[in-house]
């Protein structure tokens, strides 16, 4: 027995909301402009005044990590929100239409869920040119799958569960059967795959960034700061350090988020996705 | 009695602070067959874990005295450390079902020739040969080839009593050997338990089967809340776990030639690379009758119902529920008529959602009466099947009974015509069918409702009918008066379920 | 060998499938292929506006774009069977050649890192699985964890900063064994909790069934279980989401291939995309999504091969 997951997810949720409150309230916290060039000595690594150090541009790189989350857990947010919803959505219409369509619709899914999503996104920015918009594209092409497909088996299951066969006799109709049926066994699978996915999107798009396909300087982005630190990782690894830390951190919470409810839905004997 | 071959006393088990067995003292003798009966929960598998030194990790054991003597002198067991050496060699286990309880992946003779080397036996071909012709194989070189998993149930059954009887230890233990096996490799295993025994070995046998039990035994207890008593198997056990009386002396309706509440005529259904499985079902049930449908699982009982609710469309024939064909009438409106009490209550039932919403479901769903009508009603109704004040339970707080009360509250929130109960005691313990039934027949009475009940259950049906139809094979091939049916039944699967349904005392009341 | 032909068979299906997307992609992309050889040329400079115009739709012909999209993408895909991808716009080489030169490093790579996550993460789910919710279990995951969570770019770059200048790790050069070692432990680390976390999952599944039991009543070693016994059962299901592994592996050895200067495809691709060299990003992503259909497939058929209950269900059913 590993615990309830409750204490793991309670942490990824502290981890996660640590990250945005940061992010939303970084005028609050760090009196220096993001975007202002000279504010401090180029390249000085962490110091009382500049907390993380400067760039080489002596620009704050504390101001900059948290302003630039804003742009990248905004962007995340935003690219999750769209994909959750279309591919669960897509999944359940599936689903729900059966037959021929269905059986067209499964390997397809399977085919998109092992498409690499760095390649696909490293393709789109080749084709079309480099660019934060351009790289979450690519990504947003094949991670819709993923859903589409929990969702499908989630609400064949669902539909095919002694509970939900009994309402149907006893007359429940499609939307009371989606409520009380479908939803409770859609809903925690689909956040955990969701937090998986949402730390693989920043993964693969921070990693596009700092490979200088994603975000472009001088945004203060963290994959665009990450881009730029590489530049001078051998003489100041801080600027590599302040922005990668900041993934990591915002990826290690999902992913206990991930692992926490796995173990609770475990627990509960519902489907846990991988 | 001579000395004892394993000596237990104060045997004692806790996960955390729960004590699963409770100061247990055995002693096991040579030659002889020893008997330990239980319900399940009394700590049975428990029992026999520790018997082997397998207690699984949090369970904590503890004993006064563990002792064993073979051969070579007396072993104290109360450490984990001493089973190494014993367990497999001098105490042997019989699982409970033998398909599951060998290596999959694994050929046959590889895993004799495995436990032949970890007794200590030479694990030669010949060794192997004759361990299999031992385990009642004619062509152990074919058998040692095969993948344990490509075993029939009764060759696994075999190979795991073989294996365990092989390096001839001092105790064999036996867990539910017999669950899985047919009258005739059941009377093997009783044969070779007892060969066990008489050639030296004290043999434990757990089991519920009585028949199994008293062909064997030389002493018996009863292990109850993790106790051990004396017993003997006429107390230990009810000679017949099933239904001690008939419920519900319902007399016929008055009106025979009522309206017919349901009528199926040429009933047919196939799925997809399956033979019929409805070949043509003739039923009529008249209002306020209570129709019983026999028959052995695949019979197509569970798809004749799943085809009287709507849940599935049937390939041909006619179906009318109070006169009116599902295409004139629409499903919607007939499951107003038609309620199913389900067969696994549990899993029937929205785990999300509390008793009281589960019983209301129905009404909302049809959306009689005001929310305040229909919450008023649900408590009515579980105040009716005695769950009252339990409405804010959620399934997984009531016990599997409670969940049965819930689902036929459920059934009959709507106020139907006519009640569909799947294999309603099914998934009960014995103790706890008795008062289902009642119940159900109670309210089938109450409302004036007809009822058709599903099992394979000849007592349940007995209990609850006034007719009793045999499904076989798609087919209804005996329809009579329930009490004329032992007499006048003819059809040969009427005669064999009546063989396997013996009267004795279950006609009590 | 039912099995193989029908493995085959679907893969065939698959990659057909895959070939419109990709197609659909590149036909999607900003710019024909006219736009792109009159811009790289620059023979644009020399037409007067008039000539530049009959010239384009002569090539535009020429490259079939006037005909409808399905007989384009027929003779598209003729092509690509062909092994014909075009040539680099940067060396004037055919694709296929630039590309096949790489395939070796990067399977070298990806190879290493493979064997790297596997072995990292048999050792933790054996330790894990032993004493499920023991003290080395929670310290193994949390390992598992941070694993999960250090990007990979962070990893590869400090890692090779800091190997540089502590082993005097060689930063640039050839492929070899003396270079293939940390971008292999880099992709590996990365790998390794997906196939950690199942494996565990899986053993401790297996641990517990009657069969493991019934082995341990007859006297059989805790090693002894879990390797003759427990093992084989335990790996068959790790097999499908080897493509998993597989597609994460593949988007980590991106990153790892540039940050080392690793002579792998990515790398070319990578460097192919800041030049703008169309022809080698389309190869690139179909030599991707044919070796990820491929393997997908080999699994699902290795699947059947290690577990006879499979291709015995399947004769059944």
């Amino acid at each position: 027995m590993r615990g309830t997951g409750r204490g793991l997810f309670a942490v990824g949720v502290a981890l996660v909301g640590l990250m945005v409150l940061l992010a939303v309230a970084a005028p609050l916290i760090s009196r220096y402009d993001p975007a202002a060039q000279g504010v401090g000595p180029a390249l000085a690594g962490p110091s009382v005044e500049h907390w993380l150090g400067t760039d080489r541009f002596g620009r704050d790189l504390a101001a900059r990590v948290l302003h630039g989350g804003r742009t990248t857990l905004l962007a995340t947010a935003a690219a999750l929100a769209l994909v959750v919803s279309v591919g669960t959505l897509v999944g359940a219409a599936v689903a729900a239409v059966g037959s021929i369509v269905d059986r067209l619709a499964r390997p397809l899914f399977d085919l998109l869920v092992a498409f690499p999503v760095m390649v696909v996104a490293l393709a789109l920015v080749g084709l079309w040119g480099p660019s934060l918009g351009t790289a979450l594209a690519g990504v947003l092409i094949v991670l819709w799958a993923p859903f589409a497909r929990l969702s499908r088996s989630l609400v064949r299951t669902a539909l095919a569960e002694p509970s939900a066969v009994a309402a149907r006799a006893l007359g429940a109709g499609r939307l009371r059967l989606l409520r009380y049926e479908v939803w409770p066994r859609l809903r925690g699978p689909v956040l955990v795959l969701a937090a998986v996915e949402a730390a693989q999107l920043i993964g693969v798009v921070a990693g596009l960034s700092f490979l200088g396909l994603g975000a472009q300087p001088p945004s203060a982005e963290w994959g665009a700061m990450l881009q730029e630190g590489r530049a001078a990782l051998w003489s100041a690894p801080h600027l590599v350090l302040a922005p990668g830390i900041a993934v990591l951190v915002t990826v290690l919470g999902l992913t206990c988020m991930a692992e926490g409810l796995r173990d609770m839905l475990d627990r509960a004997g519902q489907v846990v996705p991988e | 009695m001579s000395t004892p071959v394993l000596s237990v006393s104060g045997l004692t088990v806790t996960y955390g602070q729960l004590p699963v067995l409770d100061g247990i003292d055995l002693d096991l003798v040579a030659g002889r067959v020893h008997v330990i009966l239980g319900a399940s929960g009394s700590g049975k598998s428990t029992l026999l874990r520790a018997l082997i030194g397998m207690v699984p990790s949090p369970g904590q054991v503890s004993a006064r005295r563990f002792l064993l003597r073979t051969a070579g002198g007396e072993v104290d067991l109360s450490t984990p450390d001493a089973w190494r050496q014993v367990r497999g060699r001098h105490v042997g286990l019989i699982a409970q079902d033998p398909a599951q309880a060998l290596t999959p992946l694994r050929r046959a003779g590889s895993l004799v020739r495995e436990a032949d080397r970890l007794t200590g036996g030479t694990a030669d071909r010949g060794r192997v040969a004759e361990v299999l012709r031992a385990a009642g194989f004619t062509d152990p070189r074919a058998v040692a080839s095969r993948y344990c998993f490509e075993l029939s149930g009764g060759m696994a059954q075999r190979l795991g009593v073989g294996l365990a009887v092989a390096p001839r230890p001092a105790v064999l233990l036996a867990d539910e050997p017999s669950t899985a096996l047919d009258g005739l490799a059941r009377a093997r295993l009783a044969a070779t338990l007892r060969q066990v025994a008489n050639d030296g070995a004290a043999v434990v046998l757990v089991t519920h089967d009585v028949a199994l039990a008293a062909g064997l035994a030389d002493d018996v207890t009863t292990l109850d809340d993790g106790r051990l008593h004396d017993g003997r198997l006429a107390e230990g056990v009810p000679r017949h776990q099933g239904i001690r009386r008939i419920a519900v002396s319902v007399p016929p309706p008055a009106d025979r030639d009522g309206a017919a509440m349901l009528s199926v005529r040429g009933l047919r259904k196939r799925y997809r690379g399956t033979g019929p499985v409805l070949d043509g079902v003739d039923l009529d049930v008249a209002d306020g009758e209570v129709v019983g449908i026999a028959g052995r699982s695949g019979a197509g009982k569970t798809t004749l119902l799943r085809c009287l609710v709507g849940l599935e469309r049937p390939d041909g024939g006619e179906l009318r529920i109070a006169g009116r064909t599902p295409a004139e009438a629409g499903w919607r409106s007939l499951r107003r008529l038609v309620q199913v009490v389900p067969q696994d209550p549990r899993a029937s039932l929205n785990p999300w959602r509390t008793a009281g919403d589960l019983v209301a479901d129905p009404l909302d769903a049809h959306r009689i009466g005001t929310r305040a009508q229909r919450r008023a009603r649900a408590d009515e109704l579980l105040d009716r099947v005695g769950l009252a004040g339990l409405e804010h339970r959620r399934p997984g707080q009531l016990s599997t009974g409670q969940c049965q009360r819930v689902a036929i509250a459920r059934a009959l929130a709507v106020r139907p015509r006519l009640l569909v109960a799947d294999e309603p005691v099914t998934a009960l313990d014995a103790p706890l069918r008795q008062g289902v039934l009642d119940l159900l027949g109670d309210v089938v009475r109450e409302h004036g409702m007809a009822a058709l009940v599903i099992s394979h259950d000849l007592h349940v049906l007995e209990a609850l009918c006034h007719r009793i139809a045999v499904l076989d094979a798609g087919r209804i091939v005996e329809d009579l008066p329930a009490a004329a049916l032992r007499d006048d039944g003819t059809h040969p699967l009427t005669r064999a379920l009546i063989d396997c349904h013996p009267t004795g005392e279950t006609h009590v009341g | 060998m039912a099995v193989v032909a029908r493995g085959v068979a679907t893969a065939a299906g698959l990659l057909l499938v895959a070939s419109m997307l990709v197609f659909a992609l590149v036909r999607a992309a900003p710019g024909d292929a006219v736009d792109v050889e009159f811009g790289e040329s620059g023979a644009s400079a020399l037409l007067s506006p008039e000539e530049e115009a009959v010239a384009r739709a002569q090539r535009a012909r020429e490259l079939g774009l006037d005909r409808s999209v399905p007989e384009q993408y027929a003779r598209w895909l003729d092509r690509v069977v062909r092994l014909d991808l075009g040539t680099s716009f940067r060396t004037g080489r055919p694709v296929a050649d630039e590309l096949g030169d790489r395939v070796a490093a990067s399977a070298a790579l990806g190879g290493a890192g493979f064997l790297v996550a596997l072995t990292v993460a048999w050792l933790i789910a054996a330790l894990s699985a032993r004493r499920p919710g023991g003290l080395l279990d929670h310290a193994l995951r949390v390992l598992s964890l941070t694993a999960t969570a250090v990007p990979t770019f962070l990893l590869g770059s400090l890692g090779l900063r800091y190997a540089a200048e502590w082993f005097g790790y060689p930063v640039a050069g050839e492929a070899s064994w003396r270079r293939l070692w940390l971008p292999a432990v880099v992709l590996g680390v990365g790998a390794m909790p997906v196939v950690a976390r199942l494996l565990r999952a899986s053993l401790i599944t297996e641990y517990g069934r009657p069969y493991a039991l019934a082995a341990r009543a007859r006297g059989t070693s805790t090693a002894r279980l879990t390797f003759r016994h427990v093992m084989r059962p335990a790996f068959a299901p790790l097999l499908t989401l080897a493509g998993l592994t597989l597609s994460s592996l593949v988007a980590a050895s991106v990153i790892t291939e540039v940050i080392f200067s690793w002579p792998g495809v990515s790398e070319y691709a990578v460097s192919a995309i800041s030049a703008k060299d169309y022809p080698v990003v389309q190869a690139y992503l179909l030599l991707v999504v044919a070796v990820v259909v491929v393997v997908n497939r080999t699994m699902d058929v290795l699947q059947h091969l290690l577990d006879p209950r499979v291709a015995h269900a399947a004769q059944v059913a």
